[in-house]
């Protein structure tokens, strides 16, 4: 009977673990349709990345930074007030980087958004990153559509040198040797910085915008069809180590909005991957960074749903009535990464209570030293756990009266 | 229940060790985690190990690593005895009692390190403030009980002062400049 007992538990542990497991690994639905009131379709989004994977592959930046230029201009052909540019950088080590930038303008409005994508990649790279240039592409042509209800200028971005240490988006934040960069007042007018890196590659869909709960995130993600909020702070933090003077390191670091992040710009982070038990895994089916991210092995990722629910998210957000008040309040959401993730700040309060506890340290010592000097001096040792005690063997007689070792040490039968 | 282990240094040892051991596990299976998990992630394509696996392997190097420690804390409280030069102080039983002070070390630090499971706000800030704190209050408790056990008046100014050097050394070392 115990053991029918038994069998039966077992099984229904593992029947309800399966059912867990399957109940948590139901795939997300995303959005199937662009707004009616964009003109881009699934095949055109397809050519597109199919296109910059060929452009990719074929290993010359040059002919993909025209090609996306091309490509921007044509986006952006209708709407008024745009400017589309290459930002050249060249670094020292003989490699060059363009980034290549588009924006619509308006007269009079200083504050803007920042949207953006990096198209290097290793490879073709479809999954990391042309899928999220197919997305800025798209979410591109929507906000050009409906540009006079935005309140903002708008700049979009396609960043280089993701893959060598986010250099091109660095670049476009804090310039190099004196050239580029966004001035003190650029970064302050600049609300939110939409960044999309790696969207198809992981099996479901995230968006990050700071390592706690906003209400920019909350705005984002009424409008982000089968986004999921990243899970905050689970316990993956590499406490040794800082790879981008964060003053902590997480994997989600990795891309082009830290470089906004760190220069006290709010971010909205649209990335893929599966969290599991506060394990972070990006890319399941590792293809990112090798030859294998081809877009052929795209099929059955959903990329253009994806490319089209975070095109939608984006510009259902920024369209949003209440947006402007949750964008330009985003920056008091933020943590304050100098202070709280510095370590020098926690270094020099230790060091302020070591001075004190130095203090007290001498103060006691010298009431220790009186108490020595007052003291009678005896020699004894207790022992915790051993017998016979010190004090069993022999005890001391009084030293004023007797003078004889024999007189002194008594020794006890 | 307390007196059973006080007189019985033989089953202390061995319960203090296994504590001690614990202890550290608990301090640090995360933090081994955390670290294993980013460099499968930096090296994903040619290192993927599952969860399950990752989990392990943390507790197995933390339980090594926490052995290994048993052994180290009673044989730096020697030569602490020894370059010290205080002779009267039984070494075995001295060794037992900064294992003890130990784990509660690692106790408490554990437990305040599971907080950075749940949020980083305390991170940078705990990860320095909580084990020097902790480690100051231990220090202080390690003192008090030796001092009471093997010196008097005269005998613990010295052994104070050395150990105030050491303690000032490693928490300068470890608290502000590392």
């Amino acid at each position: 009977m115990k053991r029918v007992l038994l069998f039966t538990l077992i099984a229904l542990l593992v029947v309800l673990s399966f059912g867990s497991a399957v109940a948590f690994a139901q795939i997300p639905t995303f959005a199937s349709a662009v707004n009616s009131s964009v003109n881009v379709n699934s095949a055109e989004l397809k050519q597109f990345v199919q296109e910059l994977c060929e452009l990719n592959g074929q290993g010359d930046k040059m002919a993909t930074a025209i090609y996306l230029l091309g490509k921007f201009d044509e986006a952006l052909a209708n709407a008024s007030g745009v400017t589309t540019s290459v930002q050249e950088q060249y670094f020292g080590d003989g490699k060059s980087y363009s980034n290549i930038v588009a924006k619509i303008a308006k007269a009079g409005i200083s504050k803007q958004l920042i949207i953006g994508a990096h198209y290097d990649a290793v490879g073709q790279g479809a999954g990391d990153n042309a899928v999220g240039v197919a997305a800025l592409y798209c979410t591109m042509k929507a906000l050009a559509a409906n540009a006079n209800k935005i309140p903002f200028n708008v700049t979009f971005v396609a960043f280089d040198g993701e893959e060598d240490g986010l250099l091109g988006s660095d670049y476009f934040v804090n310039g190099r040797n004196g050239s580029g960069g966004m001035s003190a007042e650029e970064k302050a007018n600049t609300l939110v910085m939409f960044n999309i890196d790696s969207i198809a590659l992981g099996q479901n869909m995230y968006l990050m915008c700071e390592n706690k709960h906003t209400t920019l995130a909350n705005t984002i993600l009424t409008h982000a069809q089968g986004v999921q909020e990243k899970p905050y702070a689970k316990g993956i933090y590499g406490s040794h180590m800082d790879s981008f003077n964060y003053g902590y390191y997480e994997f989600v670091q990795g891309s082009d909005h830290t470089s906004f992040r760190l220069a006290g710009i709010p971010i909205a982070f649209f990335f893929s991957g599966e969290y599991k038990r506060g394990s972070w895994n990006f890319d399941p089916g590792s293809r990112v960074n090798t030859a294998a991210d081809t877009y052929e092995n795209l099929e059955g990722s959903q990329f253009v749903e994806r490319i089209i629910t975070v095109s939608n998210a984006i510009v259902d957000t920024v369209l949003d009535e209440q947006f402007p008040t949750v964008a330009t309040n985003a920056r008091k959401e933020l943590v304050n990464i100098k202070l709280w993730y510095n370590g020098w700040w926690p270094s020099l309060v230790v060091l302020g209570i070591l001075i004190i506890l130095a203090v007290f340290t001498f103060l006691y010592y010298r009431k220790l030293q009186k108490n020595s000097i007052l003291g009678t001096a005896e020699i004894k040792t207790q022992k915790v756990f051993e017998k016979p005690d010190a004090s069993e063997i022999f005890s001391f007689a009084d030293s004023n009266e007797k003078s004889d070792v024999d007189d002194i040490f008594t020794f006890k039968n | 229940m307390f007196s059973k282990f006080k007189n019985n240094y033989r089953l202390s040892n061995i319960l203090i060790r296994i504590a001690l051991v614990l202890a550290y596990v608990l301090y640090t299976w995360h933090d081994i985690l955390g670290n294993t998990q980013l460099v499968m992630q930096m090296y994903g394509s040619t290192l993927n190990i599952p969860y399950a696996y990752a989990l392990v392997m943390a507790i197995f190097v933390s339980l090594a690593i926490g052995v290994a420690i048993m052994f180290i804390v009673p044989f730096v409280a020697g030569l602490f005895l020894n370059y010290s030069r205080i002779h009267n102080v039984p070494r075995a039983e001295f060794g037992l009692l900064a294992n003890l002070f130990f784990t509660v070390y690692y106790v408490i630090c554990g437990v305040f390190s599971l907080v950075n499971l749940y949020t980083p706000l305390l991170l940078t800030w705990g990860e320095k403030l909580v084990p020097f704190i902790v480690a100051t209050g231990c220090v202080i408790g390690f003192y008090a009980v030796t001092k009471k056990l093997y010196f008097n008046n005269a005998t613990a100014l010295y052994y104070f002062r050395n150990l105030a050097i050491v303690y000032f050394v490693l928490a300068v070392l470890f608290g502000v400049v590392l």
